[in-house]
């Protein structure tokens, strides 16, 4: 756990980068700041480890107060990943891993499994690139050793200052998800600085946004989209904020039981009536075991002799969604076929529900209901 | 792409190495081919007593036989013959003309035309605009050096475009410094057969009325001696008279070795250099680099021998030159052949080998001082502590390179007196700046990021300083290094100016003296050395840096 209270950071020119900022990170969650450049944001994690000394108010850190360490003794508990990674270029990656380790007198054998454990872990193959030097990889492969690294010697506190800030975008969301696995399988308390509002979402626990060294508003990324304070906070999280709710709705808690649907050998008389049942257009198709096969419209009902001449069969994938898409992959589904619903289905294929344009208003429209947001995701 | 790059820049050490065991190779072969020849000694002041004779009388004969035990000299005589100047006259170029006229076509450009009479010779120059003073005076030396005669005075005299040589003697003598004599069997019965008889013959007649028979023999001679001759004083003179020849030389060269140690010259420690001689053959020791080298590279696959690969490579190249310079005879033979008419090939203070070793001394000794120094100065002023320094260090170290070495010679010498120690105290004021400079860029060039996560990590200052900093910027201080010690090298030569020792003392006398010879027995070693040690500081800058910082991005 981390605490700030009453924190300011008074610059020796007399600027105060932050200023009265109280705020705690919680056991095992991941603390997001934001905020536009220049608010504070670096400055705030530099003080927890003691890079920059705070001026007024404390630090507390699972209680404790963080100028009760030696500087040193604390870094080494809290790993530490930045923007421009900082690898040391004339130290192989396995050398570059194993540095804090190293600086806590591990014993080789130990810190080899745990350097070659970590690299697994963020996927670069030990046996591939252990020896090879920063020079050698690639920005995201560097970005992975860089936090690696900061995992080095199993630090309960990790600051992260925009660690994915220096790739392509889409490396960088390959790498949130990857990061977002390795944190349910260490559970870290993390202080993580971005200036992106989607990698606050997506990686958030909580958001903190800071304006000026302030902060203005603390909040689940739900609870922020939907009821952002004042109009900074609404401009800065930006117009689409309904959207970017939905990318934290999953699925499977926003689906509805009950979608029009009938087996592939049903008779037209039990479609049409599955049809009527729904005030329906169209109707789902799926087989005796409940995989869905495809669609069938009211008017080829009209037209043709038996169900299985008047049902288009599609591919499951191209016209449905898994269970653990989020609820904007869904209204995408949506607006690109002309159903009413978009169909749901589960690891096997099978139909499992539905999701329609009425039930995504109705989510959006009640402000902070899904403040477990996260429950879903991956 | 990446991938292949690296592996290039692991290997670009190994990789090199079979060329490494075939230019050994190549350089065994060249030895061998040079060793095979043999020269003749200019210089027979130096080389006298390396060849010596054991004296044995044959009992009931006035005759004694002398042997020679040559240490490294083959037996073979060159005596030195004073002739009389050829008369004649003689046109640049021509073929025939003898020493004297070389000797004033080559000191001046406009002769076209020498005349030699038995008294008189006669230069025509062809340069009206010239002053005839200024002619008389740039011929006097090459002339008085190409002529032998010591006791009649020799007068110029300079008349429109003709200057005029005259001796007071009978006639123009010149000495002639040629291999006379071949080792193959001589008899003389008389003093007048060996007087008509080869150059050696008559030369020892004419030094020793006692000497009355004589017997060339390639290792031996017999000479018989008049009836009443004291036989000791005789056998001293014999001995004398006949180091006065020059004796014949192997130009293969031995392997020489060093020693270096720590000295206190109070009040300061210095490092002292000293020869040291072996009698093994260079090429047997190029052949085992052959071995050594060739085998390291069949041997060492894995990058951690990359150090002693290039360690060995420096070590051996340094000890191939050292050797050469320890090798008189060939010093004496490439002098010899750049000033064939130079009276003095060898400098009367000691031998290349000897100067090269003070000169070494005079470097490392700074060098020592320079690079403690300047490693402390440049890691102080990056120091957080210690920034407010750094416009004030640097400003000194320019300073320092800013006043001429001469300068800061001169007025060390007052202060500190002659020596060692002013010479010492301007090398290292002088090579302090590329040192300094250098370690503080090189600490500047690591970037702020890797710092501040080294320190993020907990690394204490001193960890950040000894496993961040110093590491990334090794290879831009070694260069540092090796530009200060390569300079040192060139300046380390003004300090025979104030009696340091070293390779300024031929350069500084060739000069004075007018001996070109003196003066390339300077310059080349030095040059060398300053080649030698650019190379060996290149090879240790890349063996010193971090593999990883090789890699080219
Ligand atoms: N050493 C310093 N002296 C004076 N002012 C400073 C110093 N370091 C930072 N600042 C100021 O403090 C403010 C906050 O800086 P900080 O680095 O924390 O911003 P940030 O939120 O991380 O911004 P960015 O998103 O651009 O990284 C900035 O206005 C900056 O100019
Ligand atoms: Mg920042």
């Amino acid at each position: 756990m981390i605490e700030f209270k009453e924190v300011i950071k008074e610059y020796p020119n007399g600027f105060r980068a932050v200023d009265g900022l109280t705020l705690t990170a919680r056991h095992g969650e991941i603390c997001v700041l934001i905020g536009p450049s220049g608010c504070g944001k670096t400055t705030a994690l530099r003080m927890v480890n003691r890079l920059i000394d705070v001026t007024r108010g404390e630090i507390l850190i699972d209680g404790q107060p963080n100028d009760e360490f030696e500087p040193e003794v604390l870094r080494r508990q809290i790993g530490y990943a930045i923007q421009q990674i900082g690898l040391l270029p004339h130290m192989t990656i396995r050398d570059n891993v194993a540095i804090v380790p190293r600086l806590l007198d591990w014993d080789e054998s130990r810190i080899r499994q745990r350097v070659d454990l970590l690299l697994d872990m963020v996927g670069i193959d030990p046996s591939i690139h252990g020896d090879k030097y920063p020079r050698q990889l690639s920005g995201g492969q560097q970005q992975r050793v860089g936090v690696a690294r900061a995992l080095g010697a199993d630090p309960p506190i990790m600051l992260m200052d925009e660690p994915f800030g220096a790739v392509d975008p889409i490396t960088r969301a390959i790498l949130q998800e990857e990061f977002l696995q390795i944190q349910q399988e260490v559970g870290k308390t993390i202080l993580f600085v971005t200036h992106d509002i989607d990698e606050a979402i997506y990686m958030g626990d909580r958001i903190a946004l800071l304006r000026a060294g302030r902060l203005v508003q603390y909040d689940s990324p739900d609870d922020l989209l939907a009821m952002p304070r004042d109009d900074f906070a609404r401009e800065f999280v930006g117009a689409d904020r309904s959207l970017k709710r939905l990318h934290l709705i999953s699925v499977k808690d926003s689906m509805m039981q009950s979608v029009p649907c009938c087996e592939h050998d049903a008779t037209l008389e039990e479609a049409r009536a599955c049809l009527e049942r729904h005030h329906s257009e169209s109707a789902f198709v799926v087989d005796a075991d409940g995989i869905l096969l495809g669609w069938v419209e009211k008017a080829a009902l009209e037209a043709s002799q038996s169900l299985s001449a008047a049902m288009q069969r599609a591919p499951a994938a191209s016209i449905a969604v898994p269970e653990d898409a989020t609820a904007r992959e869904a209204l995408s589904v949506l607006l690109s076929h002309s159903f009413d619903v978009t169909p749901v289905i589960d690891a096997d294929g099978v139909l499992t529900g539905g999701v329609s344009i009425q039930r995504l208003q109705d989510l959006v429209e009640v402000p902070g209901i899904h403040a477990a947001g996260r429950d879903g995701r991956p | 792409m990446k991938d292949t790059k690296a592996k290039s820049a692991e290997n670009g050490a190994g990789r090199h190495l079979p060329f490494a065991a075939l230019i050994w190779l190549l350089v065994t072969a060249a030895l061998v081919v040079i060793g095979s020849q043999t020269v003749t000694l200019q210089d027979r002041e130096k080389f006298v007593g390396d060849f010596d004779f054991t004296v044995e009388k044959v009992e009931g004969e006035n005759r004694l036989i002398l042997h020679l035990t040559a240490g490294t000299f083959e037996y073979g005589v060159t005596p030195e013959v004073i002739l009389p100047v050829p008369s004649g006259r003689y046109r640049r170029g021509d073929a025939d003309a003898p020493q004297v006229a070389l000797a004033l076509f080559d000191a001046l450009d406009s002769i076209s035309e020498v005349t030699l009479e038995p008294q008189t010779i006669t230069a025509r120059y062809e340069d009206a605009a010239a002053d005839a003073e200024r002619v008389r005076s740039r011929l006097r030396r090459p002339f008085n050096n190409a002529v032998a005669n010591d006791r009649g005075s020799i007068t110029a005299e300079a008349a429109g475009e003709t200057i005029i040589f005259q001796t007071s003697d009978e006639r123009f003598l010149y000495a002639q410094y040629q291999p006379a004599l071949v080792p193959t069997v001589e008899e003389y019965d008389s003093r007048a057969a060996a007087e008509a008889g080869s150059p050696l013959a008559r030369y020892i007649v004419s030094e020793s009325r006692a000497a009355q028979t004589l017997r060339l023999e390639p290792a031996r001679l017999l000479i018989g001696y008049a009836e009443g001759t004291a036989l000791e004083p005789f056998a001293r003179t014999m001995r004398e008279i006949l180091n006065d020849f020059h004796p014949r030389a192997s130009l293969a060269p031995n392997l020489w070795l060093l020693t270096a140690q720590l000295e206190i010259i109070p009040p300061l420690l210095a490092i002292g250099v000293e020869p040291l001689q072996t009698g093994l053959p260079l090429f047997l020791f190029t052949l085992l680099m052959v071995l050594v080298e060739g085998g390291i590279f069949l041997l060492a696959s894995d990058g951690k021998k990359h150090l002693l690969i290039l360690l060995t490579h420096i070590a051996s190249v340094f000890l191939l030159f050292w050797s050469i310079f320890g090798h008189e005879p060939l010093w004496d033979a490439i002098l010899h052949a750049i000033f064939p008419t130079s009276a003095q090939l060898a400098h009367p203070q000691g031998t290349v080998i000897d100067f090269t070793a003070q000169h070494l001394e005079l470097v490392l000794t700074s060098s020592l001082y320079i690079i403690s120094f300047g490693l402390f100065l440049g890691i102080m002023v990056t120091r957080e502590n210690f920034r407010e320094f750094l416009p004030l260090v640097n400003n000194l170290v320019n300073s320092g390179q800013t006043v001429p070495t001469l300068a800061i010679v001169a007025i060390m010498a007052p202060i500190i007196g002659l020596g060692f120690m002013p010479a010492l105290v301007a090398l290292i004021a002088y090579g302090l700046l590329p040192v300094v400079r250098n370690t503080i860029a090189g600490i500047e060039s690591v970037s702020v990021s890797i710092v501040d996560s080294a320190r993020g990590m907990g690394m204490t200052s001193r960890q950040i300083l000894l496993r961040t900093e110093l590491p990334i910027a090794s290879r831009i201080i070694m260069a540092g290094i090796r530009t200060s010690m390569v300079i040192n090298i060139g300046t380390a030569t003004l300090g025979a100016f104030v009696g340091s020792g070293g390779l300024g003392i031929p350069i500084a006398s060739g000069l004075s003296m007018t001996v070109d010879a003196f003066i390339l027995l300077g310059a080349i070693p030095a040059a060398l050395l300053a080649i030698l040690a650019d190379y060996v500081l290149g090879q240790l800058e890349v063996a010193l840096t971090p593999r990883g910082l090789l890699i080219e991005t």
